[in-house]
């Protein structure tokens, strides 16, 4: 299952991006997800405050 | 599906929430603390990446928690902290000045507009302080430009707080509570004053659960019941629980009590109350490595006459803990606009900008943006309400459920002594109204 931002739910908090293990999203703007290289430990998704990452069903 | 039980079950483990455990767990109630999020302590908490301790939101700490949280809990607090011998330098057109703790906002504004301007805007201050406080009808600028017309005075004002979005009275009436408000920095992180406070929780017989999200505020007739959560996110033992209590405070924000609850359980003149008075007040924060350090002074700076930033500090400059070896934090905070359209990139452009004029070796020895946040969402926002519009009491229209935090502070309260302050209150009301359970 791979990871998905929900852009009205983010508030550019950046948190996904200081908790991500494989340097998988950047941006300082809405956190643009690499899937490349996401291994799908899904911190983003425990880590993000508003709800805004999900994993994608 | 397991079932709990509690006195008091909190939503949030921020400075409101963890605040209104700990007085009411050493006050002999039996209180749980969930939390969504893997750490406590909320936008007032801290994460390590890369070495550095970076802040989840908060720049330095107000030393009246002190007071209000830590001395009468019993917990360490001077320990913990380090204050900067000059607490507060004014940055004016790119400048620092190092002013003395009494008169410094009259010695900011002359300096910053002169003589005239100074004594205009102070005259005016010194009539709201000492015979009546303005309303919120207009913003702290409209107030302002009744008495100056200086730009330069206006942006010395706007350096300690907002002036254009803010309610006049309400911020002023902070002012004149806070005066000339003193900070420090914690020296293990932000974090670790938080779980200072989720330690007197424990200590006290209560729980403090992180990962545990709770899904919703069970209500019958008008009086609160419980909450279901669920525990252990995203982790094996992850499952629904349903905790019985007697009373429920959430951290999370009106909105999220109001989702939680269910609208249909609420009266209608909270739910207006919620959606007609806050305001979400929106910043930008960033912070950024260095192999040396970029500014002149350890203190808090407020910042006038730049193009967006208002607040510039850095932290390692007195806490080296909070980074690796020889490194430094920097951190730049600046108000956005309150709602949309925004520019993001063009703000952060802007505030690097700023950055550099103060500090001429910026690029020389900056090394990294460690962490860029614009916090715009009612959800996580800097403050979930501007100054003036917070709502006015703690208690919601349902019975023994309550709100904590940055949309209920007492008026003339802000920041986390503000939320910190209305979970006190809403502990001491608790114990006025419910008896702990015998344990």
């Amino acid at each position: 299952m791979a990871v998905k931002l929900i852009e009205e739910l983010c508030s550019i908090c950046s948190q996904c991006i200081l908790v991500c293990k494989d340097d998988a999203i950047k941006g300082w703007d809405f956190p643009v997800i690499d899937h490349e290289k996401c291994t799908e430990c899904y911190r983003c998704v425990l880590y993000c405050p508003t709800q805004a990452m999900v994993k994608e069903d | 599906m397991d079932r709990a039980k509690f006195d008091v079950v909190i939503i949030g483990a921020g400075a409101g929430g963890l605040s209104a455990g700990a007085f009411l767990s050493r006050a002999g109630y039996k209180v749980l603390v969930t939390e969504q999020l893997p750490f406590v302590g909320g936008r007032g908490s801290s994460l390590e990446y890369k070495g550095f301790q970076v802040s989840t939101g908060v720049g330095a700490w107000l030393l009246p928690l002190k007071d209000i949280v830590f001395d009468p809990l019993g917990a360490p607090f001077d320990s913990l902290i380090r204050i900067p011998e000059v607490n507060t330098p004014y940055y004016i057109k790119g400048k620092c000045y190092d002013i003395p703790y009494r008169g410094k906002l009259r010695a900011a504004l002359k300096i910053a507009a002169g003589d005239k301007e100074a004594d205009n805007v102070m005259r005016a201050l010194k009539k709201a302080f000492t015979w009546e406080l303005p309303s919120d009808k207009i913003s702290l600028r409209d107030w302002l430009l009744q008495y100056t017309k200086s730009e330069e005075a206006i942006g010395v004002v706007n350096a300690n707080w907002q002036v254009t979005e803010t309610g006049a009275g309400g911020t002023l009436e902070l002012f004149k509570k806070m005066g000339s408000i003193n900070f420090g920095y914690a020296i293990n992180g932000n974090r670790s004053m938080w779980e200072v406070i989720a330690d007197v929780i424990r200590a006290n017989g209560g729980e403090v659960w992180t990962r545990a999200r709770a899904t919703k505020i069970l209500i019958e007739d008008e009086t609160v019941k419980g909450v279901l959560v669920t525990k252990n996110l995203l982790k094996k033992g992850e499952a629904q629980v349903q905790i019985d209590a007697q009373a429920v405070i959430c951290n999370a924000g009106p909105y999220t009590t109001l989702k939680l609850g269910g609208e249909q359980n609420f009266c209608q003149s909270h739910i207006k109350d919620v959606k007609e008075t806050l305001k979400t007040f929106p910043w930008l924060a960033f912070q950024v490595s260095s192999s040396a350090p970029i500014l002149p002074s350890s203190g808090i700076g407020f910042v006038s006459g730049s193009r967006i930033i208002n607040w510039l500090l850095s932290p390692t400059l007195l806490c080296p803990e909070l980074a690796p070896k020889g490194k430094h934090i920097t951190y730049v905070g600046a108000w956005i606009p309150a709602n949309p359209p925004w520019n993001f990139s063009k703000y952060l452009e802007m505030a690097i900008q700023d950055v550099r004029e103060i500090a001429p070796d910026y690029d020389k020895y900056v090394e990294e943006i460690l962490h860029v946040a614009y916090f715009i969402r009612q959800d996580w926002p800097m403050y979930r309400s501007y100054d003036g519009y917070s709502l006015s009491s703690t208690k919601t229209s349902v019975i023994n459920l309550y709100n904590a935090g940055d949309a209920v502070f007492p008026r003339g309260w802000s920041g986390q002594p503000g939320a910190a302050m209305s979970g006190r209150r809403v502990a001491e009301d608790i114990q006025k109204r419910i008896r702990p359970s015998a344990r």
